[in-house]
């Protein structure tokens, strides 16, 4: 016999001033199975909740109904008031009369009316709720951090520090990211590389810190407390058991002219000789002389043996006999329970774009074709005392000191024609810091900046980007620059001052833009392998913008740093602390309790065992990859049949398996066909009840 | 420089009628002046290319349309081609120059390029296609004392190779031409019945 | 099929730009393509008509594409880039809007279905390349020339829909396909100041002075153009631009239209290009183009001839 409690909320005037509240409590204390009807200004208050609780005590309710806002906002509050108060809480639902009623209409006759509908709908679904218990989920106390910069050296430090094992995977050779690229970091200048590398070499000492360089995440499988990624190491061909770091090789090996990513590309002529040019890097190398792993990796691409057959000189020189041109790519799995995705960005850049993404480069500052026009990326390398030039600020064209240098912000960013719609943030602060460390080296430069706004929001930014302008001279130019063509051996930037409402023109030595950030070349591709949302800009989407900003959409995965959108340093290791927190504290608990809320496959006794006849439509729809396949079999060992399974620890309930299925053979538990018909067929016999309510 | 504005003066139905012609929304202009930076003229115009689209954000329609800058402008399309919100300023300057005509005006100090344009339409009105000779006689008999010496020395020695050719070229139906001219023709505000 | 051709005024008439017409039609002829002047025709409107009455200008044009279509010729060849984005923008914004189309039909009270595609002449070329290389791949020296495109043949980027519209290297490409050695320079696409030459010719002295210097700078020997208004400037008003920018001395740069030197490459003589009517005298480069010895004085002033 259903005593159920309906509780009607005012929500001040957000409901109360449309739905006349008391008559919808009174119409249905007599509607059939409603033991106690009352209406309240505020029922998400203490005293609401409590009114609630009092009322399961006194009037032995099986079944509770809240009638008030969105479930969305509180269904956590009621059910866990009712669980308080000894009722299971799945026998306690909300009907929503504020945002499907009282925020929509005017009428207040015909909201009153529709509100005790849905009342008196929820009210019948109620009577044929089920009493749920959650689920109970083992989890691996490891986690997985994807992503050796800043933000997942912060994070793993953080997670291991609180006592959980941790998993680091980074694709370069070495951990730190582009940190470790730049030379001085704003607003206190201390030198990037100070500041990092004792993190990284903490990373690296760390007991409870798994390091996997040079290698790539595959797959991600299995949920929340039980993933399972596959890790892809990439061959080395160096032995790092036995490499000692020396460096040997690196000086020996003959190929000496290929391109450096760690220099983002940047060739500058030796000023003692300028038909040599420095900058590059050998074929077997470490990206930095700080590099954790201080181990070398051969790029097997430019490496001769490799390519030709030839050479082999590394291996003759190395004393520790560690080079081993027969190492192959190897596959390795590890259990882990939360992942922290900490991918980072990548810098822009103005050449005529790939085919596969919709932009056109810029053409009017000549695709970046020209040496004397470079990006901030390859600025700092300038400026850093191991980057080509030991830290002398020089033209890549001729290798002689630039006594105008003129820097440009807002290079495809916020630009909806050619380039990304959003602000990169970091780019007005870094070229502000450039300006002042150019002045610094050559004090007799002149700087220009062609900025559209300055954003300088950070502890201490503003009064450091004023700092460029009062004390180095650097020359503020409101504008965006139209063209920038060469003549002679110098560079003509025309660009706008719009505070002096003038068409400016500079004759500069060096440009540098300020090229937008963006996600990483792979971002989309890494997003799917994990299931993961993502933006038109394929950054990584957090579930809440305001709220929850380093957690997915997935359970179980957090996100740390710029792969989830421009930011700087600061905000960056912010973020990876708090993911880090959010992955410790899953990790804290034995045992993870999920919503019981989600999708069963029939099965019964033999010889039906199930009435899914197994043809996956299910598991085509899920996007959760929560289907799998069982196989039933006989006590001999025979197939009977394959079925499927809904994993519960990944499945969210959202019931597309259980709309799709062609057998009707799978139940979403909470929403069963019972629950869903009472409510559909109770729909129209409200005439006869409020005639007879209505006073 | 003191401006007073009014709600009326910055909500006017005059910058909606700039929006409609120009087929762009002058408020998605965030003034990054890329336009003015590139535009060849720029060094003519008192208010360069981003100024004159803050002209119309701010309503100030007298002086967008009395400025010189539209009739200085080239037409050559480099703002447009670079404007990283799809304003279409080059647009925005056909639009104004139409407007200066419709409202009677037309920058006085560059009345040689507005006279050259209309002597110009004039010409095609009477034949179809330009008659250089006469397009030149027209333009110059406007202003004989100013105009009449420019350039004689490049004409003769223009007339030594054969260039321009003595007689027009017509259109066999010039009447049709002539039809189009009447149904395109610019609406002075003063004829216009209601605004 | 037949290719429609619309020379414009500039190109007809005996006008100022009558050699770009002619050297047109000669290499047409010369390459054996067949082509049919629009019936009646009339001024596509120009700097005049964009500027100061765009329905206008619209209506002139929806009239030119009518004929075109009525004469069953879809391709129309518009040499002059100003005719061509004329014509372009016209089919464009029509095609669009159906309201447009309609006004612009009332007013030329033609009818238009919108197949008719206007081409400028390098564009043409360029999608004929292949005739070109078989006709008169490398016929010419490696001469260092600066293709120059003006503002109108990559602009607006949506109507003329045509090669790169900052960097553009079609006409560079065909010009070294005829064996020349086109240089990369700064002034690709910078206006030359178009239609302000009689009325605010010191405009034109300025921004002609540019383009001239920096083709100067990147070493070119003379300047190759695809429309009449540039060649006009270039070449009528060499001396003002050397003024303008203080330089001691004239520019001395033959400006040669693409057809011209198109012309040359598969043997047509110089007469019959209209050679000998432009202001600066090409007759040395004419000649080294031809694989003839320069002549002795080349004065600065061509002869007196018609």
């Amino acid at each position: 016999m259903s005593r159920i409690g309906v509780f009607i909320c005012h929500c001040g005037e957000n409901i109360g001033s449309v739905v006349d509240c008391e008559r919808a409590a009174k119409t249905l204390a007599s509607h059939p199975g409603v033991a106690y009807s009352t209406d309240y200004k505020y029922m998400c208050s203490d005293p609401g909740q409590n009114l609630v609780k009092k009322a399961i005590a006194d009037h032995k309710l099986t079944g509770v109904v809240v009638s008030a806002c969105s479930p969305r906002m509180h269904e956590p509050t009621f059910r866990n008031a009712a669980a308080d108060a000894g009722l299971n809480p799945y026998l306690c639902e909300m009907a929503n009369i504020r945002e499907h009623c009282s925020w929509v209409h005017e009428d207040k006759e015909a909201a009153t009316r529709k509100a005790i509908e849905l009342i008196r709908l929820m009210v019948e679904k109620v009577k044929a709720n089920e009493e749920l218990q959650p689920i109970h989920v083992p989890i691996t106390k490891r986690a997985l951090v994807i992503g050796g910069g800043i933000a997942g050296i912060q994070a793993a430090l953080d997670i291991a520090n609180a006592g959980h094992e941790v998993v680091l995977v980074e694709r370069e050779p070495s951990i730190g990211g582009h940190m470790l690229q730049l030379s001085e970091t704003f607003p206190t200048l201390d030198c990037s590389q100070c500041i990092l590398t004792p993190r990284m070499v903490e990373v690296a000492r760390h007991p409870k810190i798994k390091l996997y360089t040079y290698s790539e995440v595959e797959a991600l499988d299995g949920y929340i407390g039980n993933f399972e990624v596959t890790i892809r190491m990439k061959a080395r061909s160096v032995d790092i058991e036995k490499c000692t770091g020396c460096g040997a090789c690196m000086q020996k090996c003959p190929s000496r002219k290929i391109l450096s990513e760690f220099n983002a590309g940047l060739l500058v002529p030796d000023p003692e000789n300028p038909k040599k040019k420095l900058g590059y890097r050998t074929a077997i190398y470490t990206p930095s002389p700080q590099a954790v792993p201080n181990k070398p990796v051969i790029d097997r691409e430019h490496c001769l043996y490799f390519q030709k057959g030839k050479c082999g000189v590394c291996a003759k020189v190395c004393p520790t006999d560690a080079i081993d041109y027969t190492q192959e790519e190897t596959t390795v799995t590890e259990k882990v329970g939360a992942v922290v995705v900490a991918t980072g960005y990548q810098v822009w850049s103005v050449a005529k774009a790939a085919e596969d993404y919709p932009y056109l480069g810029y053409g009017e500052y000549g695709y970046g074709t020209h040496p004397d026009i470079i990006d901030g990326l390859q600025f700092e390398r300038l400026l850093s005392a191991s980057g080509p030039t030991s830290g002398r600020v020089l033209r890549p064209s001729n290798g002689k000191e630039p006594k105008t240098v003129v820097f440009l912000s807002c290079v495809g960013s916020r630009d909806n024609e050619k380039g990304f719609t959003y602000c990169s943030k970091i780019c007005c602060m870094y070229l502000s810091k450039h300006a002042m460390l150019y002045k610094h080296k050559v004090h007799d430069g002149q700087a220009y900046n062609f900025y559209m706004d300055i954003r300088a929001g950070g502890k201490t930014y503003d009064e450091f980007t004023r700092r460029t302008i009062e004390e180095d001279g650097c020359i503020y130019l409101r504008g965006r620059v139209s063209r920038i063509f060469p003549r002679g051996d110098k560079l003509v930037v025309q660009g706008a001052d719009t505070l002096s409402n003038a068409q400016v023109e500079v004759e500069a030595e060096l440009v540098v833009l300020a090229t937008a950030i963006t996600a990483q070349p792979d971002a989309e591709q890494l997003a799917q392998r994990l299931r993961v949302a993502y933006d038109k800009d394929r950054f990584f989407s957090e579930a809440h913008p305001k709220l929850r900003p380093v957690e997915s959409q997935t359970a179980g995965i957090f996100f740390a740093g710029a792969c989830q959108g421009p930011k700087d340093i600061p905000e960056s290791v912010a973020q990876a602390s708090a993911a880090a927190s959010k992955a410790a504290g899953l990790l804290n608990a034995d045992e993870l309790e999920r919503e019981p809320v989600v999708a069963q496959v029939h099965r019964a006794a033999p010889p039906v065992y199930s009435i899914c006849f197994g043809c996956f439509f299910c598991e085509r729809v899920c996007p959760y990859g929560a289907i799998e396949r069982e196989e039933i079999r006989d006590r001999g060992g025979n197939l009977i049949k394959t079925v499927a399974r809904v994993n519960e620890g990944l499945c969210t309930g959202c019931g597309l398996c259980a709309a799709s299925c062609r057998a009707n053979a799978i139940t979403l538990r909470g929403f069963n066909d019972e629950q869903l018909f009472a409510v559909v067929n109770a729909i129209g016999e409200e005439q006869e009840e409020s005639k007879a309510a209505t006073p | 420089m003191r401006l007073q504005l009014t709600n009326a003066q910055v909500g006017s139905e005059w910058k909606r009628e700039v929006d409609r012609r120009v087929g762009r929304q002058m408020s998605a202009c965030y003034q990054c002046g890329k336009c003015s930076a590139g535009c060849p003229v720029a060094y003519e115009m008192f208010h360069p290319v981003h100024a004159m689209v803050r002209l119309v954000q701010l309503g100030r329609k007298d002086e967008a349309l009395r400025s010189r800058s539209q009739w200085v402008c080239v037409a050559c399309e480099a703002c447009s081609t670079r404007c990283p919100k799809d304003v279409d300023p080059a647009r925005l300057m056909t639009v104004l120059r139409e407007m200066a005509q419709e409202e009677g005006c037309v920058n006085a100090d560059e009345i040689d390029i507005y006279d050259f344009h209309q002597s110009f339409l004039s010409s095609v009105r009477m034949f179809g296609r330009v008659y250089e000779m006469g397009l030149v006689a027209a333009y110059k008999m406007k202003r004989p004392v100013h105009r009449g010496p420019q350039d004689v020395l490049t004409g003769m020695k223009m007339m030594r190779r054969g260039k321009p050719g003595l007689l027009p070229h017509r259109v066999q139906n010039v009447a049709a031409i002539r039809r189009i001219y009447e149904k395109t023709r610019l609406q002075r505000t003063t004829d216009r019945k209601s605004d | 099929m037949t290719l429609g051709y619309y020379p414009g005024c500039a190109l007809k008439a005996h006008a100022t730009s009558l050699e770009y017409g002619i050297s047109t039609e000669a290499v047409l002829a010369e390459l054996g393509i067949e082509f049919q002047e629009i019936p009646d025709w009339n001024c596509c409107g120009a700097s005049a008509g964009h500027m100061t009455n765009s329905a206008l200008t619209r209506a002139l044009n929806v009239r030119n594409l009518a004929l075109a279509e009525a004469a069953g010729l879809t391709d129309v060849l518009a040499p002059c880039p100003l005719c061509a984005k004329e014509l372009a923008l016209a089919n464009n914004e029509v095609k669009e809007d159906a309201e447009l189309l309609e006004q612009a039909q009332d007013a030329a009270e033609m009818v238009y279905k919108c197949t008719a595609r206007p081409l400028t002449l390098v564009q043409y070329l360029h999608e004929q390349r292949d005739l070109v290389r078989e006709r008169a791949a490398g016929k010419l020296p490696d001469i260092p020339v600066a293709c120059y495109y003006g503002c109108l043949h990559t602009r607006p980027p949506d109507a003329m829909g045509f090669d790169d519209a900052e960097q553009p290297t079609t006409m560079d490409e065909l010009c070294r396909i005829l064996g020349l050695q086109p240089v990369e320079w700064s002034h690709k696409t910078e206006c030359c100041g178009a239609g302000f030459t009689m009325s605010k010719p010191d405009v034109v002295a300025r921004l002609t002075g540019r383009i001239l210097g920096a083709a100067s700078l990147a070493g070119a020997e003379a300047v190759v153009v695809a429309c009449p208004m540039c060649h006009a400037n270039l070449d009528m008003r060499q001396g003002e631009a050397a003024a303008d920018a203080g330089l001691g001395d004239d520019f001395h740069m033959p400006i040669i239209y693409l057809a011209q030197i198109l012309g040359l490459a598969l043997g047509i003589a110089p007469d019959d290009l209209s050679l000998g009517t432009h202001f600066v005298d090409p007759s040395d480069i004419v000649a080294r183009l031809r694989g003839e010895p320069p002549l002795e004085t080349p004065g600065d002033e061509a002869p007196e001839e018609k």
